[in-house]
């Protein structure tokens, strides 16, 4: 034992010192570094990312329920040592003199929120600040719109059930909210103990909203969640911050996605750069492996040495490069990061180390160890006879296993089955087919030498000649040029994507209830104050009656919600087909349509309706009902700021029913009086200002961006090892031709023209077949993961046959140059 | 000893349980070398036998004295180092043990194998045209070496060579021509 052991690290240090290892412990130790560090960055990013969702929901687990929650719920939680409070919403009318508005009343327990903010003013337009406790005893906080709705103001009282409340506050920002512009009524804060004596509510009728909010170590929250999810009641709901808010919910997503799929990248490049440096470590191991066989070495003996030497270099390297992994994964944190999250996150040090651990050994037994399995066919006899060939083994079967641990170890860190599973079997399809396609191609091309020099017969003879090494080169180039193509193009429509939604102009308010006759004054004056708005939609309360004669019943397939808020569903007419809408089925509205009883519906609320295309659906509006024919079904983005609607009419036939309009627009943060202008000038619109809102999404989407830039330098980084891995894998036959052409006679120039060429088509064909592969790819992940148009980019088409080139040809030149400049003799292959 | 082409790398590979030949037998101390599986002539030969090659097969990767120490190392051989030693000394070559073999003249490359070879005390040592690389001075002096430490180890020398100065210090030559003793 102690000699097999004594042999694996003799062989571990004299192919050290000799320079052998080099290619595959650099391999090793950027790619589990790259690793270890993505690891680190995106649990970091996803512990700060769930804080602040937390942050915008006011905790990290709500139990909601339409009754009086049970004691056990928040015992368990305290058990488990986590934070807990209760909230109760009413929704009720209140008063001031004479007027009256519907309002969403909210009791909180001292402690709420716990997590994120209240922010309020102590008067109208007044500056916002952070509340430290809830509203006292008799007291209340309320929205400005609230205010204005029932013309009071702070210090005046409001009557809520049977009780009067005095308004001490003005209530800015609340987190437990959900953004939506027709189902939020104003809110009113108060304390719990109030809310139970104003008499709005009856715990035996569910006209209340109960929540429970937790909050505390996520481990604790995920085994709280496991004691819950079978325990709640049919009518019990169990969220976190994740359900809770759908645009957060989907930038998250998307990123997740994006983390996911530049995981598995950089963990595929690592293992063909890794497996390629090791295909070179093993043929130079050849003799060395037929001289220990002839001195007496058995095969097993010697196979087994190797994989000895290998776990020890994994265990040297890879712990090196979990190290540095951390080390660079906290210092980018601090560096760039670390404004965003303002609150200290703990560092996630465990997890990314195992991740780390199980990469290094999944990358030296998966990918540096099959290569070596080569060495098991060499014989004694290679020591008497060089002219033997080299052993013929699959070059892509041992690799089997390999891809399958990958595909557990992207598993463990992506979760996601689907997304690993298509991508890695995609990127090995994607490996395959080049194969296939390199040999026929090379094949055809040994058929073209008939009509060239002789220079060019014997470059094209060297790379027919080389048809195995070449084809195994391709494949890695292609798989380079692939997945970076694939990560470069979602990247960028991710970005842009993004970039729309942080558009400094994106409307931070929304105008409801501007009366017809308001209008054309309403708009002049936006227009006098330089403000940009979106059109004016004509709404009108309406209800759907029929679909194709049947009478529409909102069952179960519609939430809580839609059945109280959809009942009566706002209806708008336009003749122009807004960006952010697609038509799925059908066709949008002509001119020739106006005043037609036609509608556009959105699919997901045709589809509960059970509506299609051509339905007739019967609309009771404006005090009578209407048969209008469904000529398109359209997908709408209901994040994008802006006012959009179920059902969509063409001109002509809103207008006669004296509609309310509705419009947002984008007004500068330094305009601070400008709502309050406006809403002293039209105190009956209603004035939603989403700010806040934006001010969050933005935030979030510039700490995303930057970790996706920076997973770029980790992707690149990996990329060239493989590129340099591939190029040194047939760097020996080459320096072997190379010697014997120079001894011959052989100008530098021409032997460049031979050496170029190869790598110019070699990197040609990589970039060509990866235009295809990426292509097909990003349409599917375009299509199927992140849910956006997909688009072909011709400029990417033409350029990464190029990039192609140019990189493999430089790096191939930078890989080969000695063969110029050393003297023949001296060259050893 | 024969021309090349007749034959002579071929048999030593065979006698030494390098390859197998197409038919016969070949008896090793009595056991039949065909009939053992790789592993088996293997151990056999790490036990009972040595090697000289004519292009040295010294790894490039190790010094003059891992070179020497690469077999007793593998034969668990205690002492190693020191008898590796010993035998670089008997060589003349105790000042070159930390040279690697391009530091290395041809005549000083082969004293090294020669080294390696007798380190584990062979019972048999072939050895595969010892002197081809090498210049006549050169030669006559590994020449003299190898049958020097040759008598003082009482090993069986199996040389094959087309070097008659060779063959004739040898106690016995047969010649092969066209892969037939003739």
């Amino acid at each position: 034992m102690m000699k097999f052991f004594r042999t694996s690290l003799f062989l571990l240090t004299r192919n050290w010192k000799s320079g052998e290892l080099k290619l595959i412990s650099f391999a090793v130790l950027v790619s589990v570094m790259c690793i270890t560090s993505m690891v680190f960055l995106t649990s970091k990013i996803a512990t700060g990312i769930e804080e602040k969702s937390g942050a915008l929901v006011g905790s990290d687990l709500k139990l909601t329920s339409p009754s009086p929650i049970a004691a056990g719920y928040a015992k368990k939680a305290k058990d488990l040592g986590l934070k807990t409070t209760y909230t109760i919403g009413v929704f009720s009318m209140v008063a001031h003199d004479e007027e009256l508005t519907l309002s969403e009343v909210k009791g909180v327990q001292p402690g709420y929120p716990l997590r994120g903010e209240v922010r309020t003013a102590t008067a109208l337009f007044g500056e916002s600040e952070v509340a430290n406790s809830i509203p006292t005893k008799g007291t209340i906080w309320v929205e400005p719109r609230l205010l204005s709705l029932l013309g009071a103001d702070i210090g005046d009282e409001i009557t809520v059930g049977v009780k009067s409340l005095k308004v001490t506050r003005v209530l800015l920002e609340e987190p437990d909210r959900i953004f939506d512009v027709f189902g939020a009524a104003p809110m009113i804060l108060m304390s719990i103990e109030d809310l139970k004596t104003t008499e709005i509510f009856d715990p035996g009728e569910s006209n209340a909203t109960y929540k429970l909010l937790i909050s505390g170590n996520q481990n604790k929250i995920a085994e709280y969640m496991m004691w819950a999810q079978p325990r709640i009641e049919p009518t019990h709901l169990l969220a976190q911050p994740k359900d809770a808010n759908p645009r957060i919910q989907r930038i998250l997503k998307r990123s997740n996605y994006y983390l996911s799929l530049a995981f598995i990248v950089n963990i595929t490049l690592a293992g063909v750069a890794i497996a390629m440096a090791s295909r070179r470590f093993s043929k130079r191991q050849f003799s060395t492996v037929a001289l220990l066989r002839c001195f007496g070495a058995g095969n097993a003996w010697v196979f087994s040495c190797y994989l000895v030497m290998l776990v020890l270099l994994g265990l040297i390297i890879g712990s090196i490069g979990i190290g540095l992994g951390l080390v660079s994964g906290y210092v980018l944190i601090q560096e760039v990061f670390s404004e965003v999250f303002s609150k200290p996150l703990p560092d996630p040090w465990v997890w990314p180390s195992l991740i780390g651990l199980f990469s290094t050994f999944i990358l030296i037994l998966g990918f540096a160890f099959p290569p070596l399995l080569a060495t098991r066919k060499i014989t004694a006899l290679r020591v008497l006879r060089k002219d033997l060939p080299d052993p013929k083994w699959s070059e892509i079967l041992p690799f089997a296993l390999p891809v399958s641990l990958v595909f557990v170890l992207v598993f463990l860190q992506v979760k996601d089955f689907e997304l690993s599973g298509t991508l890695i079997m995609m990127a090995f399809g994607v490996g395959v087919f080049s194969l296939v396609l390199v040999y026929t191609l090379i094949g055809l091309l040994s058929k073209l030498t008939g009509w060239l020099d002789f220079l060019k017969r014997l470059n094209i003879r060297n790379v027919v000649r080389r048809m195995g090494d070449n084809a195994l080169q391709v494949v890695a180039f292609n798989l380079v040029l692939t997945l970076v193509g694939v990560l470069f193009l979602v990247q960028g429509d991710l970005l842009n994507l993004w970039e729309k939604d942080v558009a400094p102009n994106i409307p931070n308010y929304f105008v409801l209830n501007v009366v017809g006759s308001q209008k054309v004054a309403f708009q002049e004056y936006l227009k006098e104050n330089d403000v940009v708005s979106n059109c004016f939609y004509p709404i009108v309360q309406t209800r759907v009656l029929s679909v194709d004669g049947e009478k529409v019943r909102y069952g179960s397939s519609f939430t809580s919600g839609e059945r109280s808020v959809h009942r009566l569903i706002q209806v708008s007419s336009s003749m122009i087909l807004d960006s952010d809408n697609r038509i799925l089925k059908g066709r949008w509205f002509e001119a020739s349509d106006e005043g037609k009883p036609l509608v556009s519906i959105e699919q997901r609320f045709a589809e509960r309706l059970g509506v299609k295309l051509n339905s007739e659906i019967e609309l009771y509006m404006g005090r009578k009902s209407i048969k209008a024919k469904v000529i398109s079904i359209r997908e709408v983005d209901w994040h994008s700021f802006k006012p959009n609607f179920f059902i969509l009419l063409p001109s002509g036939i809103l207008e006669k029913m004296t509609p309310s309009y509705m419009t947002s627009f984008y007004v500068p943060e330094k305009e601070l009086l400008f709502s309050k202008h406006l809403m002293e000038k039209f105190p009956m619109v209603t004035l939603l200002d989403v700010q806040m809102i934006v001010a969050k999404v933005r935030s979030f989407l510039l700490v995303l961006s930057s970790v996706v830039e920076y997973l770029w330098t980790f992707t690149f980084l990996i990329s060239f090892v493989l590129l340099f891995a591939t190029i040194l894998s047939t760097m020996d036959e080459r320096m072997r031709e190379a010697k014997l052409l120079r001894i011959l006679g052989i100008s530098n120039r021409q032997l460049l023209w031979i050496v170029l060429s190869e790598f110019v088509l070699l990197g040609f064909l990589a970039g060509a077949i990866a235009v295809v592969g990426a292509h097909i790819m990003s349409y599917w992940l375009a299509d199927r993961v992140f849910g956006f148009p997909y688009s072909l980019n011709l400029q990417f088409a033409i350029l990464l046959p190029v990039v192609g080139m140019v990189l493999v040809s430089v790096g191939g030149y930078l890989g080969t140059r000695r063969i110029f400049t050393t003297p023949p003799l001296r060259l050893t292959g | 000893m024969g021309v090349s082409g007749s034959g002579k790398s071929t048999l030593l590979g065979i006698m030494a349980g390098l390859d197998l030949p197409s038919s016969g037998k070949i008896l090793f101390d009595g056991q039949v070398l065909n009939q053992l599986s790789e592993d088996k002539r293997a151990r056999l030969r790490a036990k009972n036998v040595g090697f000289i090659f004519q292009d040295f097969q010294l790894l490039p990767n190790l010094t003059a004295l891992e070179n020497v120490l690469l077999p007793l190392e593998l034969n668990g051989i205690k002492k190693a180092k020191q008898r590796a030693n010993d035998f670089l000394k008997k060589v003349g070559l105790a000042d070159r043990a930390v040279h690697y073999p391009r530091q290395l003249s041809g005549g000083e490359q082969q004293r090294v194998a020669i080294a390696r070879a007798f380190s584990t005390h062979p019972r048999v040592l072939f050895a595969d045209e010892p002197t081809g690389n090498l210049d006549q001075k050169t030669a006559k002096i590994v020449v003299d070496l190898l049958f020097e430490v040759n008598q003082q180890f009482d090993t069986t020398l199996v040389c094959v060579t087309h070097d008659s100065t060779l063959g004739d210090r040898c106690q016995r030559a047969l010649q092969l021509s066209y892969g037939k003793l003739v």
